[in-house]
């Protein structure tokens, strides 16, 4: 295996962190390397530098021997880099073949003037190329969060690169899109292209790549193959920490005595939803796991009010109760976080005025903050939740990606929720603040709050909650009570076949 | 991310923009009191603050509109309108009735604004755009006759309590009721939010249109007791139609007001105490130039450079 | 659902000819050429300026400013022309198009709000306006007001053709440009539209330059319609403008619309003064017709755009 991209010396320093401290490394043509360290181990900065968008403060890249100066996304693609980054990347209201040669449709020219079939056509060809079905003339918003991941690697292959980087793509996907992109992936490997592959899923780091680069606070740990270690000895590497303790141990104590507060019944909804029956006792955390897109957010959209319901009830300690938007689901005592964060807080406020947003009806007179009393609950709950900020009027935006979750848990908190509903909330996070995250959700359920989760990555699955609840294709196909108990691959193979449908 | 980084942040912006901004107004009363010595005098400053004491009270509305990211064009045909109104059916006689029509027309424009923004969803721009144009034509259309103000109104306006003009008094007063509104209460916490992230505000499980239809409301009001001040303050109703462009000058400069200021557009950061300086710079800065003998086009050469310098200044500070 | 489609690309158009139809039903006079004629003539200047406006709103920006550059470039034009025909069209031009960039230079490079931008460059063209010229006035020369309205028999060939050609020229561009598609790009999403190698930083100028360019353009053809420089007369163009652009289709939001529809809207825009006038009415309606059909437009669109959302989703 040849060397083709080498780096040598890259550092660079944001205001008061030094992202990268004085990096080597090097990727080979014919080979899928993943990048892996915690956040703010300097993976982003590294990978943006090599994409172009960030110029390094010191060092040398090199490709194929040549020293390159790597500056702004076209530079990058001059020398034969293409990436997917982690954000979506397609304009909605264009068509897929002009998302494709987005910014080039000006290359498909008809006596001078834009040919919109020439278009189309080279579209169809990079399409066939990848093996990937798809009607070309559809506006790219009407597609499934895979098929824009898939659009966005044909997007890239356009210019036919012989880097490829892939910042985080199978965030959004489900199992059976991940497995399509490997598919892909893996034959622009044989086919001698370089992959630099970046995941948080060290699952799929291992089912795909070959060799990972491993980081820690902007310094390579080591660059090893990964048919020599295992997820537990990277892991360790990556932090220092066992596996075993990222995730709360689960105390079956509470779970005898079951007792049902929150019950969902016949509940249908006008998108995917269809005849939802789920019952979650009190100190129980439940997780609905299956293929992304299958109705697993929209169920906790639904509960929450955010998406209008055709028909079912849904029952509180055996009452009825109507929630049709957050402000009744707050009444409930039902709290929402979405998968989102930027939709959970205020970035330009302080700390305390998000914590206190969503309860401030109960700390008012007559329209009044009472504001010694929202002083003290903000500083108790936030020292509760360990978040690390110099005070509480520190901005939000400046806060790293753990404690913004954490300040996101307060500001619900304070509302005494019976019912927390949570999509994927360790997601994005690293390993440090993840474990955080599944120890606050263990601590809430020993403490009597019942919590319903949607989850993606399996091994959270395995490990997190007390009950499994499948969603395909807006129903319920299987559940699973006794997780902690059966064998993990076992339990794996049956989530896996229960999410594709078959039963 | 470390905690050095955080806290240099933290102090920067909000006290260097207050700062920046005291300082400029500090240095335009300086170079005015160089120009024309007469200017130190308290009395003249207060000549300079009553003068302004309209415009103060129309930007009151303007702010908390902008606070929650949106805008207001119809500010000055609101005003324009309430004092067409108001000087028609007061007829120089002291009435109440009419006095309260004016205020819940103001009300009931702003109402409509808000529906229109809260419910309907058009962009704030269009919706107070459109009705910045219906009420243009409505003032032309219905102020048949002309009035004049009520003697109470005109002493309300124009008169003094010992050296201080009573509409100044009455302008930080209403500044100051709106600014505790705008911190202490669950409202104004509100309004900060949506103008933060509305999205964040309305999982939060804050009633997001409510807050937004109140917002413009509240506008269309402070636009109509400017209004009202105006009609005392001139005597007669200003039913000069002096192109029409942004509404009116009363608009645009209320506009400026708020950005200089440094109530940004987006964030929803900055308040109510800002205004006042906002307003401040423009109309000291106003009075000099007319002191100077530049007339209506330095004027506005200078509102214009102004407005872009020191958002230039503020995004710098952002920055840091 | 094809007819739907078509109802929705073409309403404006739809409207255009039930208004025309109901003021030529109220007053015969509608029905003459020479008032045919008034509304294209007054359609031009608006439709020039609503194309740079176009352009802008499309990257989800605006320009305020344009109405100030108008009326500069009749100003300088009134100042120049009697002496050098070419120079007194050249200046005026010139002046637009360097406020257009400086705005443009503003927005995109130093990020400076384009609303605040463009506001303070509307009171800063209109001050140089009203420095060199406090009152209308200044000499348009007769040749150059012949040229742009002579009459051909009833038609005044000049002013139709522009309108036709500018309409043609704002479609193309639009739409079968790598420029035009990259406005669109920048509007929907300028993140994206970067890293697929299109030059934000430049669109952007160059939406904010084009716009100024045809402001004064619009200038130098609004002066021989008034026969004089006037640094007022543009204050009701940047609003007008915008409404066009809006009212025809374009989202504010920016990376959706087209020219077409803006034109259609010019032309409702300028009618409507028209048939007031013709039906005796009193003029001030138009604005409160101007204002109500705006707000009506967008109110129906965006009950359409909730549920395509709900589609999307």
């Amino acid at each position: 295996m040849s060397e083709i991209l080498k780096i040598e010396g890259i550092s660079k320093f944001f205001p008061g962190v030094q992202a990268l401290n004085k990096v080597n490394t090097s990727f080979s043509k014919g080979e899928i390397s993943a990048i892996v360290g915690e956040n703010g181990a300097g993976k982003s900065t590294l990978v943006f530098i090599l994409m172009g968008a960030l110029k390094p403060d010191e060092g040398k890249c090199f490709i194929k021997g040549n020293e390159v100066n790597i500056i702004g996304v076209h530079k990058a693609k001059e020398y034969g880099i293409g990436a997917v980054f982690q954000e979506p990347n397609l304009i909605k209201y264009m068509s897929v073949a002009e998302n494709i040669f987005l910014g080039e449709q000006g290359k498909f020219k008809h006596r001078g003037i834009l040919s919109y079939s020439k278009l189309f056509k080279a579209a169809e060809e990079i399409l066939n190329d990848l093996k990937i079905e798809i009607d070309i003339r559809q506006l790219a918003g009407f597609l499934s969060p895979a098929q824009r991941k898939l659009i966005e690697l044909a997007k890239m292959m356009r210019h036919n690169p012989k880097i490829i980087i892939l910042d985080e793509i199978t965030a959004a996907l489900d199992y059976e899109g991940v497995a399509k992109v490997f598919e892909i992936i893996r034959n622009k490997r044989d086919e001698g292209k370089t992959v630099i592959f970046i995941s948080h899923r060290l699952r799929e780091v291992f089912d795909i790549a070959d060799t990972a680069l491993v980081l820690k606070e902007g310094k390579v740990v080591q660059k090893l193959e990964l048919k020599d270690t295992t997820e537990e000895g990277l892991v360790n590497l990556m932090m220092g920490k066992k596996l075993s303790k990222v995730f709360p141990k689960r105390i079956s104590v509470g779970r005898k005595e079951k007792k049902v507060i929150f019950s969902i019944r016949n509940l249908t909804t006008k998108g995917k939803l269809k005849n939802i029956n789920l019952d979650i006792a009190k100190g129980e955390i439940v997780a609905l796991a299956g293929l992304r897109g299958h109705g697993q957010s929209e169920l906790l959209k639904a509960v929450f009010g955010l998406v209008p319901k055709n028909s079912g009830k849904i029952f509180i300690n055996n009452k009825e109760v109507i929630v049709n938007n957050p402000v009744k689901a707050k009444m409930e005592k039902i709290a929402f976080i979405s998968n989102r964060r930027e939709d959970e807080l205020c970035f330009t406020h302080s700390i305390r005025r998000n914590i206190a947003l969503p309860s401030l009806g109960k700390r008012q007179r007559a329209g009044f903050i009472i504001q010694s009393k929202e002083k003290k609950e903000v500083s108790d709950i936030s020292s509760k939740m360990n978040i690390k900020a110099p005070s509480l009027a520190t901005e939000v935006g400046n806060l790293s990606g753990g404690n913004k979750q954490k300040v996101v848990f307060s500001k619900w908190l304070l509302t005494q929720p019976d019912l927390l509903l949570c999509d994927d909330p360790a997601g994005g996070l690293d390993t440090g603040a993840k474990s955080e995250v599944y120890h606050i959700l263990r601590r809430l359920a020993n403490e009597g709050k019942s919590i319903l989760l949607v989850l993606s990555d399996m091994v959270e699955i395995l490990n997190l909650p007390d009950r499994v609840v499948v969603i395909s294709e807006g129903k319920i196909v299987k559940e699973f009570s006794n997780i902690g108990s059966e064998d993990s691959k076992m339990l794996e193979k049956k989530i896996l076949k229960a999410s594709a449908g078959v039963t | 991310m470390t905690s050095i980084g955080l806290k240099r942040r933290n102090i920067n912006k909000d006290v260097l923009q207050a700062i920046i901004l005291f300082s400029m107004l500090v240095v335009i009363i300086l170079v005015a009191g160089i120009l024309k010595p007469g200017f130190f005098t308290i009395k003249h400053l207060l000549t300079v603050m009553h003068d302004t004491s309209i415009l103060g009270i129309s930007a009151i509305g303007q702010t908390i509109v902008i606070l929650t990211g949106g805008i207001d064009l119809s500010v000055g045909a609101t005003m324009l309108l309430a004092d067409a109104v108001g000087a028609m059916l007061l007829g120089g006689e002291n009435r109440i009735i009419p006095i309260l029509i004016c205020l819940g027309l103001g009300l009931l424009i702003g109402a409509i604004n808000g529906a229109g923004v809260a419910f309907l969803r058009i962009p704030p721009f269009i919706m107070t755009l459109g009705m910045m144009t219906i009420l243009t034509g409505s003032i032309f259309i219905f102020a048949k006759t002309r009035g004049f103000a009520s003697p109470i109104l005109r002493y309300l306006s124009v008169e003094k309590v010992g050296n201080i003009p009573i509409l100044i008094i009455i302008w930080i007063f209403l500044t100051i009721i709106m600014a505790v509104i705008m911190s202490l209460t669950v409202f104004g916490r509100a309004v900060y939010a949506i103008g933060s992230n509305p999205i964040a505000s309305y999982l939060s499980g804050i009633k997001n249109k409510r807050v937004i239809f109140l917002v413009y409301a509240i506008s269309g009001m402070f636009a109509a007791i400017a209004g009202l001040f105006l009609l005392g303050y001139t005597g007669v109703p200003e039913l000069t139609y002096r192109g029409g462009g942004l509404g009116s000058e009363y608009t645009l400069a209320s506009i400026a007001a708020v950005i200089i200021g440094g109530t940004v557009f987006v964030g929803a950061r900055g308040g109510l105490e800002r205004t006042i300086f906002g307003v401040l710079v423009l109309k000291v800065l106003f009075s000099i130039l007319t002191m100077v003998g530049i007339g209506e086009s330095g004027k506005l050469i200078a509102q214009g450079l102004i407005v872009i310098v020191i958002v230039g200044i503020y995004m710098r500070l952002e920055k840091l | 659902m094809k007819t739907r489609k078509i109802v929705g690309e073409w309403y404006i158009y739809i409207l255009m000819i039930v208004i025309w139809v109901i003021a030529s039903l109220i007053t015969p006079y509608f029905r003459q050429m020479s008032v045919f004629m008034t509304i294209i003539v007054f359609s031009v200047p608006l439709a020039l300026v609503a194309l740079g406006q176009n352009l802008v709103i499309l990257t989800g920006r605006f320009d305020l400013s344009v109405g100030g550059i108008l009326a500069l470039s009749t100003v300088i034009a009134s100042v120049i022309m009697k002496n050098n025909l070419f120079i007194g069209i050249l200046f005026p031009l010139l002046s637009g198009t360097v406020l257009g960039f400086i705005n443009g230079i503003c927005v995109s490079r130093f990020r400076i709000d384009s609303f605040i931008m463009t506001f303070g460059m509307m009171a800063i063209s209109q001050g140089v306006g009203l420095l060199i010229r406090n009152y209308p006035g200044g000499y348009i020369p007769t040749g150059y007001v012949n040229f742009l309205l002579k009459k051909t028999g009833p038609i005044l060939l000049t002013p139709l053709f522009i309108l036709i050609i500018v309409l043609l020229v704002g479609e193309f561009v639009l739409k079968r440009t790598n420029f035009g598609r990259a406005v669109y790009a920048v509007g929907n999403d300028d993140v994206i539209a970067y890293r697929s190698g299109i030059n934000v930083t430049l669109i952007r100028t160059a939406v904010f330059t084009i716009s100024g360019f045809t402001a004064a353009i619009a200038g130098l053809f609004l002066c021989a319609i008034i026969s004089c420089g006037d640094a007022t007369v543009g204050a009701l163009y940047p609003l007008d403008s915008i409404t066009a652009v809006v009212m025809g289709g374009t989202i504010l939001a920016g990376g959706r619309g087209d020219y077409k529809g803006t034109i259609g809207a010019v032309l409702i825009l300028t009618s409507l003064g028209r048939i007031f006038n013709m039906a005796g009415v009193n003029i001030w309606y138009t604005y409160v017709a101007k204002g109500l059909l705006l707000l009506i437009i967008v109110a129906i669109r965006m009950f359409g755009v909730r549920e395509e959302k709900e589609v999307a989703e």
